[in-house]
């Protein structure tokens, strides 16, 4: 079963080399239950990589800055 | 139809002299009238029972006997009559039906807004279903692979799967792919987290056990690089002593 990408808010760097970003994401796998998901780009998983060039092209809002 | 028109005015016959012929009232005059009142009453129609021909007209308000419901014959409806047979049926703007209503059916793949009956919906039903080979729990049905399922077999027709499908589907699966365990360590964070709890990649890192001194066989976790995965993951041990800054457990990404 493909999980559906129901909602992703909170988006802020993980790290200085802005390779990583972390935020709170719900999927239709798991329902309402909120999951920690830190995107990046180099995840072997096709849908991370889509997950981390959608936050970068803002489709979520502004990205925090890493802390 | 004609009326009576009198041939004879008697009454003029009075003013008229004993001497005048014309005094005389004659029976051929009398028969005459007879004659005309006859032909004037064959024209007219009964008051009981009336049986018109041609055309008839009747005034607006005209009343007449109500036929008893389901009366189907030449007799005329009253309004009453009318009325009563209206209220036996359904409107045409959202009927209310009750009992059994039916329609036509309606062949397998319409797509309109014809009324859909059992017998529509178990057709189509039985079109769009897959077809089996075999019967019984022993049967296969032959169901078409698409989207993200054909990435489990490449098969058009799946019957089932396989362990061996399982495992090497496993197997192939990249480092850190979601499905997949990993040993990491949690560093500098000192919170103690329940089995099943989710934690974000980016606050952890691939790591190991080590022995710090062989004789005590003191053991300690060491995070072997400081690669972060990426996606969320589902901590498969317990976290309990919040003590210690670093731990390390088995994980599984979930997403």
């Amino acid at each position: 079963m493909q999980a559906v990408l129901t909602s992703l808010l909170n988006p802020r760097w993980a790290d200085a080399a802005q390779t990583l970003i972390d935020c709170e994401i719900t999927t239709s796998q798991f329902g309402n239950e909120i999951l920690p998901f830190t995107a990046s780009q180099n995840d072997c998983e096709a849908h991370g990589r889509a997950i981390f060039a959608d936050i970068v092209s803002g489709k979520y809002g502004s990205i925090a800055e890493f802390k | 139809m004609s009326n009576y028109t009198q041939s004879t005015n008697f009454a003029t016959k009075d003013a008229l002299s004993s001497g005048d012929p014309l005094k005389i009232v004659k029976g051929t005059e009398i028969n005459t009238e007879f004659v005309n009142i006859s032909v004037a009453i064959a024209t007219k129609a009964d008051l009981a029972s009336p049986t018109f021909t041609g055309s008839p007209v009747l005034p607006t308000g005209t009343t007449g006997t109500t036929q008893s419901a389901g009366n189907s014959s030449t007799a005329l409806a009253t309004t009453a009559f009318v009325t009563t047979a209206d209220n036996l049926k359904a409107d045409l703007a959202s009927p209310a039906f009750t009992g059994t209503p039916t329609a036509p059916t309606a062949s397998v793949n319409t797509n309109t807004t014809q009324v859909a009956t059992t017998a529509y919906v178990v057709a189509q039903i039985a079109d769009d279903a897959p077809t089996k080979t075999g019967s019984g729990a022993s049967g296969t049905w032959n169901i078409a692979i698409s989207g993200n399922a054909s990435t489990a077999s490449t098969a058009s027709t799946v019957s089932s799967i396989t362990t061996d499908q399982v495992l090497n589907a496993t197997a192939g699966a990249s480092l850190g792919a979601v499905g997949t365990y990993a040993f990491l360590v949690r560093n500098g964070d000192a919170a103690t987290l329940s089995a099943g709890s989710t934690a974000a990649g980016s606050g952890l890192i691939y790591g190991s056990v080590i022995s710090v001194n062989y004789y005590n066989y003191n053991t300690a976790v060491d995070g072997g690089s400081t690669t972060s995965p990426a996606g969320t993951w589902r901590l498969m041990g317990e976290f309990a002593r919040a003590s210690d800054a670093t731990k390390a457990s088995l994980w599984l990404r979930i997403s």
